[in-house]
């Protein structure tokens, strides 16, 4: 194959947002840039397979293990922050802006002020022009959202600061918004923010590989559609809160958080303090699913309050401020067309896609990451891809599990069915013939590893696939009200790397127990029982040796995000790379310790650990000797007493970000539906997803996680829809009434099945899993509908109304 | 407007100095310390806050506590024997039924009125008990097995 | 939560008396709406917070269940959901009531929801639940469905305001031929069911005939007549418990499989439980099968005026009327 000629526009970092550098990194772009940056060879022929990680039998990696904090939670005594209260505090509640956008033409806070109670009240007009909560303002002077902050109030208890909120005069000079991305896109459309040139954000994201028009010229089947995925909002159901107590000019801050570092970094360059004077706390994180990763106009409300009034303040999100100033997994209306030979080989992908960014999100960066699936999981000579983010009046784009990526799967992997029957292929046959195996195009770097194949395969199997798809001819053939249909995905994600920052120290005490001090939250995976897995596996010791820290920033190392699926790849790995270091000073201890009880040379490299325990592996009539044994072995003499020389050892690590390969995760969903035509109602009644997670740490968790994801990614496919009133640009769906999610009555049986494709750098060959998990479901299900009853249903939710206007049409 | 309320929780006698309008969640959070019951959606749409009234499951943010004196509020803090989990409690931990774990305390509630009234139920019939719980991370699997593994110890 | 006043009721006429002192007064039972009603600060030019709240569980012997052949039921207004559904007499007298009664909500709802309260809840409609919208039946002057998002709004009946009542149990009742007792500041009343709920032309800020100072005490339902049958069926979107796309109650004496006398009455489709006379009078006399109900269905729902996003629920209510009426008979 003749070299292609391949681009893609570099993000220009030196000119980006802090948030939209985390974005970058985020979504696995930075990695990408920075690759091609540093002048990866680029080769022309297909890069070099990973070498293997040696395969192990693992002590404590593989086996099923319980939650190390799962009697904490079970018992009501986990530490979420909205159980911190704290003594002479003060809760807040803040005015929101009622309307899209606005200028404040006055703001009188002097009735609310006077009210008994009252302690602190800010407006934008406290706030200086640089304090700024990413984009967001703390306190809007041009709302350019409903549910934008205005005002607010601390006060003795919420009772008092909510009757204070309705003693606040606003005048508002309503200005023209937009909601709908198209519609914004457009020039002359109103602009969402006064001080726009245009809602278009940024230079659009852009991917060129080869010449697309001759690639579709080439093809023999040509098949395009348009897929409009919905807004959503992550619903984690810990509400977002931050509770803030200031002694002297140090800041504590209290959040739930998937991420207290980067909050305590940005809250301190946006404060003008020190990192290290901003302490964030967050033992236990109640849901974040991608909304609890940055700082909000809430952490620095509750910081400048709390300045204000000397006293620790407690802002606690309601459910409808959380809809409004959480992030949102943004609407994207995508173009995709494919062309294919006639034996399915894909020659050519073109799409657009364009992403709602909301009032503060910007860049392009959202729509790219739709995207990234597309240029990645199959081998495509042609690609022409095309993204952009518009600004609007609506509530922020963000991550929520997958940030683009899971409305790019869906329309891909729907538009590969469609595909399929024209090419009378069957869907597996046709993904497998594609599958792009060997690396990046763009970047030239080979996969860490793909067992993409083997998830097919192996699913497809499991599924019964070949006796439950029987071919195209037998597409809506059942009888009666209730038809039963079955589909499938492939997937293929971004998510899931391995990136810094990826730092963790483990310390062996004294007695021989150690600490892994971490900083990764808390939220469900259960990553702190991953990391004492790893690190027990890693130093050869028992589970019940181990404590892992909580999230604090006082006392750990930025050990990096819980999201993008990376924390048991990037966290652990680091994690294991700073309990190898403990390894080695251990064995360097013990060896001493055997060398002096044996009175002969023994070398680190003769001992085992396992259990707990340190042999010597040349001699087995030696006794082994316990870590504590080891720790303590050297002595000296301080007024007459012997005092241990080493009391702890301290096993640190900072590792390296990935320049040599590219990192992705793959899987496969086979799901059948059962679609009620006379009422539209569409149910899931088996599912089945098929993950390449590298290898696996913990089978017990890992099922749960595919099994929570399955059942968010059916109500993203499904009933999860947070809806604008176009007229007014107000939400109508905030509550959990009207935002539907699916409950234990919606849950079919699902099967989670794995594949070992031993990551080349992941830690033991791991990779992540909670965004592919969500992602593997909702072309599946749009498939299996079209199979049962003979409906393609591009815009999603699929609900009643969407099943049974396409039943008329 | 405030009152003295008398409730009874977890078995214990208490007087407390409140505003009427306070919800039973916000008693029992913060004027009695017991923070094991969670708030989620304030509106009763998400079961995150339930706790048992003489037995039965109960939304405590939609509850007057001035309703229920005299009645026996029972929280998460109340499940257990002493330092001897209740078999429910057991279970979710055992099988990893609780993963974020916010919902679960509203979960264990629930549950626990199921098996007190019925020591063997169906799936349907557990179903149908945890209707109204809100779990965004387990996808209910585990919650399932956790309750059966309960309802067999 | 905004503050407000609380008084216990001691009786009827204590509750009556009380709601006539405080304009802003509401009374409150299971509390599930009234206090989300109140927390979401749903208020307008014409509905005012309510800052008095009475609480009527106080009120001795407001939950019961009586039965006998020839009285028929009688619910005290504040029986839970959860022991309307749970009892035998309801059950095996009344199945269409029962499964309505079941159909709201979940247990924990369920325990301290009471009939009476589902009967008088407000409707769900998310402009009205909205704080945001100053819409006709908050006091305003603008109905935003119409130009908005209506996918659950109103098929039937609809003007001015576009809300679709939100009861389960009220159509069943309505079936029935239920009544309902209401004591007022002149004393105690009967209300047919099918009179008691009106549509936003004659009062678009209440959706039933009581007046403020009037309180539903208890709702009567008449003994079966031979040979009657009923049903409750529900679509929603989600398998849980959730606010009906379209519910329908059918009660019906049918002798061989005819039609001889009945009712069908639809929920979630109109601002009032939508009383389907034109399919009562399809079926009356008729041998029931499904191109008779089909018919019945039709001659329904040629009345149905949907908006723009909302006509997939005239499909759901014609194939639910079929579904209802010939499971009757199967």
């Amino acid at each position: 194959m003749p070299a292609a000629k391949s681009y893609v526009t570099p993000l220009d970092y030196e000119k980006m947002t802090p948030e939209e550098r985390e974005w970058a990194v985020l979504t696995g772009r930075a990695d990408l840039d920075r690759a091609m940056k540093e002048g990866t060879p680029r080769s022309t022929t297909p890069p070099a397979s990973p070498p293997a990680q040696p395969s192990a039998d693992y002590a404590v990696v593989g086996k099923p293990q319980k939650d190390l904090e799962g009697y904490r939670i079970v018992t009501g005594k986990s530490t979420f922050t909205v159980d911190v209260y704290l003594p002479d505090m003060l809760y807040v509640r803040v005015l929101r802006s009622p309307l899209p956008h606005a200028k404040i033409t006055s703001i009188d806070t002097s009735k609310a002020a006077a009210l008994p109670g009252v302690y602190g009240i800010i407006t934008y007009k406290d706030i200086p022009a640089q304090v700024l909560a990413g984009l967001k303002p703390v306190m809007a002077s041009e709302p350019a959202l409903v549910g934008d902050p205005i005002a607010a109030v601390a006060a003795v208890d919420e009772t008092v600061a909510e009757d204070a909120l309705n003693l606040i005069n606003v005048q508002y000079q309503q200005l023209p918004f937009i909601v709908d991305p198209i519609a914004g896109a457009k020039s002359g459309a109103p602009l969402a923010l006064s001080n726009l040139q245009s809602n278009v954000s940024g230079p659009d994201f852009k991917v060129v590989r080869g010449d697309v028009n001759q690639g579709f010229a080439s093809a023999d089947v040509t098949v395009e559609h348009t897929v409009n995925t919905q807004d959503q909002q992550h619903v984690a159901l810990e509400p977002h809160i931050a509770v803030a107590r200031w002694d002297n000019d140090v800041l504590t801050m209290w959040t739930s958080s998937q991420y207290t570092h980067a909050i305590a970094r940005i809250v301190a360059a946006t404060l003008g303090m020190p990192y290290s004077k901003v302490r964030v706390i967050s033992a236990f994180t109640g849901g974040g699913f991608g909304d609890k990763t940055a700082v909000y106009p809430y952490h620095l409300v509750a910081a400048l309050l709390a300045k204000k009034t000397m006293r620790p303040v407690r802002y606690e999100l309601t459910r409808l401020d959380v809809f409004y100033e959480g992030s949102h997994h943004f609407q994207v209306v995508q173009d995709i067309k494919l062309g294919f030979k006639k034996d399915g080989t894909l020659v050519a992908l073109q799409a657009d896609s364009t992403a709602r960014l909301g009032a503060y999100s910007r860049g392009s960066g959202l729509a790219g990451d739709t995207l990234s699936g597309a240029r990645l999981e199959y081998n495509i000579p042609n690609i022409l891809l095309n993204g952009r983010g518009v600004i609007t009046n609506t509530s922020s784009a963000g991550a929520r599990r997958s940030v683009g990526e899971a409305s790019g799967m869906f329309a891909l992997e729907t538009l590969m069915d469609v595909a399929a029957e024209k090419l009378g292929m069957d869907p597996v046959d046709l993904r497998l013939k594609n599958i792009n195996e060997t690396g990046d195009p763009e970047s030239k770097l080979p996969w860490t590893s793909n067992g993409l194949r083997d998830c097919i395969t192996n699913g497809a199997s499991a599924f019964n696939w070949k006796s439950r798809w029987q071919g195209w001819a037998n597409v809506n053939k059942g009888a009666g009200p209730l038809k039963t249909g079955v589909g499938f995905m492939a997937l293929a994600s971004n998510k899931g790397s391995k990136s810094p920052p990826m730092t963790a120290v483990v310390e062996i005490n004294v007695d021989g127990s150690v600490r892994v001090v971490q900083g990764a939250a808390h939220i469900g995976g259960p990553q702190r029982t991953t990391f004492a897995i790893i690190a027990a596996e890693t130093l050869g010791a028992n589970l019940d040796q181990l404590s892992v820290s909580e999230p604090d920033t006082a006392f750990t190392t930025d050990t990096g995000i819980v999201a993008g699926s990376r924390a048991t790849k990037s966290v652990g790995s680091a994690v294991k790379a700073a309990a190898e270091d403990a390894r080695a000073q251990l064995l360097g201890y013990a060896a001493a310790k055997f060398s002096k009880d044996l009175s002969r040379t023994v070398n680190p490299q003769d001992l085992a650990v396992t259990n707990g325990q340190i042999s010597l592996q040349t001699d087995s009539s030696v006794k082994p000797i316990t870590f504590a044994d080891a720790v303590n072995s050297g002595f000296i003499i301080v007024d007459g007493q012997q005092v241990p020389a080493a009391a702890t050892i301290i096993g640190r690590a900072v590792v390296p970000p990935v320049t040599q390969y590219a990192q992705q995760t793959y899987a496969a969903a086979f799901y059948e539906v059962q679609v009620n035509v006379q009422t539209g109602v569409v149910r899931v009644t088996d599912a089945m997803q098929i993950h390449d997670v590298g290898k696996v740490i913990n089978p017990l968790q890992l099922t749960n996680q595919v099994h929570g994801g399955s059942v968010q990614g059916t109500g993203f496919a499904l009933t999860e829809d947070y809806i604008y009133d176009t007229a007014t640009g107000i939400p109508v769906s905030s509550n959990l009434d009207d935002y539907k999610m699916l409950m234990i009555n919606d849950v079919p049986k699902i099967t989670a099945l794995f594949v070992e494709s031993n990551d080349a750098v992941g830690p033991f060959g791991a990779k992540g899993i909670g965004e592919p998990a969500f992602m593997a479901a909702a072309a599946a299900i749009s498939n299996a509908i079209y199979y049962a009853a003979g409906i393609r249903l591009t815009s999603l939710p699929m609900n009643p109304k969407r099943v049974l206007e396409a039943l008329k049409a | 407007m405030k009152t003295i309320l008398h409730l009874r929780v977890n078995g214990q006698d208490h007087e407390v100095y409140v505003a009427v309008h306070k919800t039973l969640l916000e008693v029992l959070r913060e004027d009695l310390n017991l923070t094991g019951t969670k708030h989620g959606c304030e509106l009763g749409e998400c079961g995150t806050c339930t706790v048992l009234v003489d037995g039965e499951p109960v939304l405590s943010c939609l509850a007057l506590p001035i309703e229920l004196q005299g009645r026996e509020i029972t929280t998460v803090e109340g499940l257990a024997d002493g330092a001897t989990p209740h078999p429910l409690q057991t279970a979710f931990a055992e099988l990893g039924a609780a993963q974020c774990g916010y919902c679960t305390p509203g979960v264990l509630m629930a549950s626990k009125t199921l098996l007190d009234h019925n020591p063997h139920p169906s799936r349907d019939e557990i179903k149908h008990a945890l209707a109204g719980n809100l779990c965004r991370c387990t996808g209910y699997a585990k919650i399932y097995e956790a309750v059966e593994l309960a309802s067999k110890t | 939560m905004r503050s407000f006043k609380y008084y216990t009721a001691t009786s009827w006429e204590d509750a009556v008396a009380t709601l006539g002192k405080y304009k802003n007064a509401q009374i409150v039972a299971g509390g599930s709406d009234v206090l989300g009603w109140i927390k979401d600060e749903l208020t307008g030019p014409g509905a005012p917070l309510a800052d008095v709240l009475i609480d009527i569980r106080t009120i001795p012997n407001t939950s019961y269940i009586n039965y006998d052949a020839t009285a028929g039921l009688k619910l005290g207004a504040l029986t839970t959901l959860t022991t309307v559904a749970e009892s035998s007499d309801v059950q095996k007298n009344y199945p269409g009531l029962a499964t309505a009664a079941v159909s709201p909500a979940s247990p924990s709802i369920r325990n301290v929801g009471t009939i009476g309260g589902n009967i008088m809840q407000r409707p769900r409609c998310w402009y009205l639940r909205g704080a945001n919208f100053p819409c006709y039946k908050k006091g305003g002057d603008f109905c935003f469905s119409v130009t908005g998002e209506n996918q659950y709004h109103a098929i039937l009946q609809g003007e001015l305001c576009y809300i679709v009542h939100p009861s389960d149990t009220a159509p069943a009742l309505i079936s029935l031929n239920a009544t309902a007792n209401v004591m007022g500041p002149n004393g105690a009343k009967q209300i047919p069911f099918d009179q008691f709920f009106i549509g936003p032309r004659t009062n678009v800020l209440k959706e039933t005939v009581l007046e403020h100072n009037e309180i539903l005490t208890e709702i009567v339902v008449p003994p079966p007549a031979a040979n009657t049958k009923s049903v409750f069926m529900k679509v929603t979107q989600r398998g849980v418990y959730d606010f009906a796309l379209v519910s329908i109650a059918v009660a019906a004496q049918i002798v061989n499989g005819v039609w001889q006398d009945g009712r069908v009455v639809l929920g979630g489709v109109a601002p009032t439980p939508y009383r389907a006379t034109d399919a009562e009078a399809a079926l009356k006399g008729k041998k029931i099968d499904a191109n008779v109900a089909l018919q019945a269905a039709q001659d329904t729902l040629v009345k149905a005026r949907p908006m723009s996003q909302n006509a997939y629920k005239v499909d759901i209510a014609k194939n639910i009327i079929v579904q209802a009426v010939t499971s009757l008979v199967s």
